[in-house]
């Protein structure tokens, strides 16, 4: 081997010798027999080197004896690697062979020790660990019950071909009242108790003025759903609230009949309350539909019998049928009051509270639970 | 309105249960409430008088009566207080079974023999009252049936009446017809194809013979199209038989005296109200049919005096108001038990004109409620004969006397063209013109063939709502039956569903809340004015054009919400009253802002509150309370999830916030929102008492869209960017947003990112001066950059800072 290539114990320091190199690799001997062809010192350099890494006490140490070795710019192995070239042929040959050997081996000790030292403080530094400890626990947020019900219906009704259209809350008399044809004077203004704002307004009592708004702006045919917040001046109590939600909903076109009427919201029940739901759909009178209709469903308390053990249900009262929604064809004169021809289209129009569907759904016996925002009601859902 | 079923069957031929009937009438748009029995049956129970009592030997509380039971005498202990000897009571006979299921046997109590047993209110089911046994000749004299004392030994059912079954109604606004027994009766004839029985028919045709010489005259026939008055005489004091008694309490109304009575039955069966003056006490007799002239005065018979306008339609006699009309009489002409003369008043008057002075005089009342609705014209003559009749036979003294009818202007009866293909088209099924007709004659709706597919119908007097031919669709709909519509396929019809902007853009920034751990809450959009003016003063300096309600139910919920701050802190508050020390609330919803002209600005906001530590759970030094910067952690990774990628944070100040702790974030020139520590000021009007509540708000209107925020995209670089850390000093003054601002405008683009990631004061730092220290990361997108063109912009950016803000480059 030529000075440039030489290798000895003593490039080395001696403190390396107390690894145990046979420890990590059973192949220790033999292999230091392996290269003594090509030297004496060679073979010794690798035994050295090798007790080096398997006795490299923690990982920045082996670090440091791996760049020693192999660094890349400064390693020994990698220097006399780098002065082959200037070997003769057979020198190179002999010198190269044991080079790349010495090469070979010490990456792979490295490798070994390398994994054994990253076990050890891994698991020095778990140690006193309880991992029954509770962890550090990010908070949680929770969907408004109310919104829920509303995001459920809306996907329905999107599903169905309704687009949402939002409308103003506060009002004027003409679009609660007027033009879905509550004439002035007319008793049944006296079922929406009204809150007046200063100046002539009013909070809307329901959602249908959005349908008027609509029909001004646009042209039919029109699938329209019409979610929001609507007011009433009543005392609140258990099952009353000034402010509550809606959602209204309102097909026209050339020809819509209360088959289809009777489809959709038996569509919309069964998917509220399951396949199996029973419903009925009976006249009912409001000022903006002609025929009006009301779609009751089978009380899910007492499926219909109108008794739980031997008592009346309390949900139905007794009836087994419970009030989900109302609904009708659009009354001629809300259709003139919005510049459509009455004889030229028809439609249908439905409406129906958020507050009732969630109290039903999950039992819960006050309304005013929905404004109070209570935590511990809230993150229930 | 309810509708005894006896009552039912004295007017149609039906042969169904109370179930079917109530069914039916719900299928046909009359809905049910409830069906409730009233009264029991006693089989058994007997009148009895008692004839002496003795204290029971072995029992302080108990008595020993002996008992005249009509059939012998029998001997029954009893625990009552009240029985005394000479009582008249229902006694439950050994047999006998009460409402309850009790069966009486005979017995021994406490040694003594009993035979029977004296029964309470409570034990009958008659009432609640459970304090002494029944005085049977009290409760029927209460009753207004102070006839001779029932025989002993009849049973109790024969005085009291047997049970009565009666259906509630919920009649909807539209059907005045239907707050009469007539009415109801039509419609179950309807359902079961039954038919009037005979004496309905009669009552239905009766006419009263009028003489036609009663004062009377329409001054404001408008308000009155047809008024009969007629006089009768010969009144002896009566009491109202027992059926008459029954039948007002199984309507609820209780019994006043027969005259009253009579009144009260005819509008429950009519649905026609009738009113009795005493004739004695009205000057002239006249009566005239007048506006209300201004200043006159009437005490009602409720008691109170009202003062009236002309508004207001009265009845007059020759001199002043005695009634208001259709709404209620006088207390002067009142009847009373000794009347001997009254004048019977059957009028049709105009809805609206009721209606206003109904609501002029705020009072409501069952002839009021009826005559607003809208009572049928032409039953005034069946209502009076039926009162005449039945007065006669309470008191076979009474005669008519002056008598008079007046019409003027009556409602014609309307016809309305009914096309078949109309029905089709709107219910959904075919129906020809025929079946139409034969649906109408149900309801008794006279049709005639007009060619073609069409009907010409009358509308009959008692259905006021029936105006349009969509009216009559309806009536054949539910006659045929909603249950039989069918159900057509549902069918896209070229509409198809977007969701809007709006939707998108709520759902994101909603979901982004929750992301960060904050519950979503749904406030009141009313609240007080303090908290009005309160919260709109922490986004805008000037006072807020408020909404207030004009008939608020209470001073909390007195104007429209500027924006839902106050609901979340009215939440934070109940809340921290409850015991929880942590609340992160937030809510998307509207603001109300008043605006001339035209109807008020509804902004979209959002607002969050937070209070409490910033981990759900952590017992180490990681869990402290939220500080401005936790929160405003959040909020920025809210924004940066809404996609507004450089949002700028400037100093702000209002009234409300912690000195300081309060900021405003814009993008560009426009502001979009605010956040901040809320001053405890502030906060002790909520009653709050925790010392960081963290506050954000933002005006989604004026967020940018979601699809702008972001054209194209950026390709990540093959090429590793560079690091380098530059740290300067800077007058305390400076904030972070300027320099970063001024190294981000000097830097260009090959500065991908700048990051503060330290702030410091104190040793080696100049006087008045602070160190902020930057990340910066630089990067080529198509090769790496070199040291010196790093360095290049370095010094770029430094000189930048140095030039605009008075930086100097801290010095390794």
């Amino acid at each position: 081997m030529s000075a440039s290539t030489a290798l000895g114990r003593g490039d080395l320091p001696d403190a390396w010798d107390s690894g145990d190199a046979a420890g990590i690799d059973p192949e220790h001997d033999r292999r230091v027999e392996e290269l003594k062809p090509a030297g004496a010192g060679v073979a010794a350099f690798y035994d050295r080197a090798a007790r080096g890494i398997a006795g490299a006490p923690d990982l920045a140490e082996l670090k440091e004896r791996h760049t020693r070795l192999l660094g890349r710019e400064r390693g020994i192995v990698t220097g006399r690697l780098a002065g082959l070239p200037e070997l003769s042929p057979e020198e190179r040959r002999q010198s190269g062979r044991a080079l790349n050997l010495i090469k070979r081996w010490l990456t792979e000790l490295e490798a070994a020790r390398r994994s054994a030292l990253e076990r050890e403080q891994e698991s020095r530094s778990a140690q006193g660990l309880d991992v029954t400890l509770p962890g550090r626990k990010p908070w949680i947020g929770h969907r408004h019950v109310l919104a829920q019900i509303q995001e459920e219906l809306l996907d329905l009704f999107h599903g169905l071909g309704y687009s949402v259209y939002v409308s103003p809350e506060v009002e004027s008399d003409d679009y609660n009242f007027g033009k879905l044809n509550f004439p002035p004077d007319h008793p049944a203004r006296d079922a929406h108790d009204t809150y007046w704002v200063d100046g002539g307004l009013l909070l809307r009592t329901h959602t249908s003025p959005g349908w008027v708004r609509a029909m001004e702006e646009r042209q039919p045919p029109l699938r329209l759903v019409f979610p929001g917040r609507v007011f009433r001046a009543e005392q609140v109590d258990a099952s009353h609230m000034d402010q509550f939600h809606q959602v209204d909903g309102l097909f026209v076109d050339r020809d819509v009949s209360m088959a289809d009427l009777k489809a959709t919201l038996n569509t919309f029940a069964r998917s509220i309350y399951g396949r199996a739901v029973r419903t009925r759909l009976v006249p009912v009178y409001f000022p903006f539909v002609e025929p009006g209709a009301q779609l009751d469903v089978a009380c899910v308390i007492c499926d219909g019998s109108g008794r739980v053990r031997d008592a009346r249900c309390p949900v139905c009262k007794g009836g087994g049928w419970i009030e989900l929604l109302g609904a009708g064809m659009v009354h001629p004169n809300v259709f003139r009051a919005v510049g459509y021809d009455p004889e030229a289209v028809t439609g249908f129009a439905f409406g129906m509270g958020l507050e009732r569907i969630a109290m039903m759904r999950w039992g819960i016996p006050e309304i005013r639970l929905f404004l109070e925002n209570d935590l511990r009601f809230l993150n229930q859902f | 309105m309810k509708l005894p079923l006896s009552w039912l069957r004295e007017w149609v031929e039906v042969d169904a249960t109370a179930e079917a009937i109530a069914d039916a009438l719900t299928r046909r748009g009359l809905y049910v409430a409830g069906i409730e029995t009233h009264g029991a049956s006693h089989p058994g129970v007997v009148v009895a008088r008692v004839l002496d009592v003795a204290r029971h030997p072995n029992a302080d509380r108990l008595s020993l009566c002996r008992v005249d039971s009509g059939h012998g005498e029998l001997r029954v202990v009893c625990g009552a207080p009240n029985v005394r000897a000479g009582m008249i009571v229902p006694l439950a006979t050994v047999g006998a079974v009460l409402p309850g299921g009790m069966v009486i046997q005979k017995s021994r109590i406490r040694g003594e023999e009993s035979q029977g047993m004296l029964c309470s209110a409570r034990e009958l089911e008659l009432s609640d009252d459970h304090e002494g046994i029944v005085d049977l000749e009290r409760l029927l004299a209460a009753s207004g049936d102070g006839a001779a004392a029932p025989g002993l030994g009849v049973p109790l059912d024969d005085v009291l009446g047997p049970p009565e079954t009666v259906i509630e109604v919920e009649v909807p606004f539209n059907r005045p017809d239907g707050l009469g027994i007539v009415g109801l009766a039509r419609e179950v004839k309807a359902a079961f194809a039954g038919r009037w029985t005979k004496a309905a028919v009669e009552r239905l045709a009766a006419h009263p013979k009028l003489r036609d010489d009663f004062d009377l005259t329409l001054e404001a026939a408008e308000g009155c199209p047809r008024y009969i008055a007629v006089a009768v005489r010969g009144l002896a004091a009566a009491p109202s038989p027992a059926w008459l008694v029954r039948r007002l309490e199984s309507m609820g109304q209780r019994s006043i005296n027969a005259i009253v009575d009579l009144t009260n039955l005819v509008l429950f069966e009519f649905g026609q109200p009738v009113h009795a003056f005493d004739l004695a006490k009205l000057a002239g007799p006249a009566i005239r049919v007048r506006r209300a002239r201004a200043r006159e005065r009437l005490v009602t018979l409720d008691g109170k005096e009202r003062a009236l306008d002309p508004e207001v339609l009265v009845i007059a006699d020759r001199d002043r108001p005695v009634a208001i009309a259709g709404v209620m009489g006088g207390a002067a002409s009142e009847v009373t038990a000794t009347t001997t003369e009254l004048l019977l008043e059957v009028a049709w008057f105009d809805p609206r004109r009721v209606r206003r002075g109904s609501r002029a005089l705020e009072l409501s009342t069952e002839a009021s409620k009826r005559y607003e609705r809208g009572v049928d014209p032409e039953i005034g003559p069946a209502a009076a004969a039926r009162f005449l009749a039945l007065l006669k036979e309470i008191m076979p003294g009474a005669a008519v006397g002056a008598s008079r009818e007046r019409r003027a202007n009556m409602p014609a009866p309307r016809t309305i063209a009914l096309r078949a293909s109309r029905i089709t088209r709107l219910v959904g099924h075919a129906f020809s013109a025929r079946e139409a007709a034969g649906h109408l004659a149900a309801f008794e709706f006279p049709t005639r063939k007009s060619g073609g597919d069409a009907l010409h119908v009358t509308v009959p007097s008692w259905r006021p709502d029936v105006g349009i031919e969509d009216d009559l669709v309806e009536e054949v709909a539910r006659a045929w039956g909603y249950d039989r519509i069918p159900e057509a396929p549902l069918e896209t019809r070229g509409v198809h569903a977007e969701r809007t902007v709006r939707e998108r853009r709520n759902e994101r920034a909603r979901a982004a809340m929750l992301a960060r751990g904050f519950s979503e809450a749904w406030t009141s959009s009313l609240v007080s004015r303090d908290e009005a003016v309160a919260t709109a003063a922490l986004l805008d300096g000037a006072p807020p054009r408020l909404l207030a309600l004009a008939n608020p139910m209470n001073p909390g919920g007195a104007v429209l919400r500027p924006n839902p701050i106050a609901g979340l802190l009215r939440a934070v508050a109940h809340n921290l009253r409850q015991g929880m020390e942590t609340v992160r609330l937030f809510e998307i919803g509207a603001g109300y802002v008043a605006r001339d002209g035209a109807l008020p600005d509804e902004p979209a906001l959002l607002a969050a509150v937070a209070v409490g530590p910033r981990f759900a759970h952590a017992h180490d030094a990681a869990q402290q309370a939220m500080d401005f910067a936790d929160a405003k952690g959040v909020w920025e990774a809210w924004l940066d999830e809404m996609r507004v990628d450089t949002p700028s944070w400037r100093t702000y100040s209002a009234a409300g916030w912690k000195p300081g702790a309060s900021a405003e974030v814009a993008i560009g020139t426009s502001r979009i929102g605010w956040a901040g520590t809320l001053g405890r000021q502030l906060l002790r009007a909520w009653d709050i008492e925790v010392p960081e509540v963290h506050l954000f708000v933002v005006r989604l209107d004026a967020m940018p869209p979601i699809e702008a925020a972001r054209s194209g995209v950026n390709l990540p670089g093959r090429f590793p960017p560079v690091r380098r850390d530059l740290a300067f000093f800077v007058p305390e003054a400076v904030t972070h947003e300027q320099l970063a601002s001024a190294l981000r405008g000097a830097a260009g683009e090959r500065l991908v990112s700048l990051e503060l990631f330290d702030v410091y004061a104190g040793h080696g730092t100049p006087e008045h001066m602070k160190g902020l220290a930057y990340a910066l990361r630089f990067q080529h997108p198509e090769r790496t950059l070199t040291e010196a063109e790093i360095q290049t912009i370095q010094d770029r950016m430094t000189a930048a800072a140095a030039k605009t803000l008075g930086a100097r480059l801290r010095e390794r």
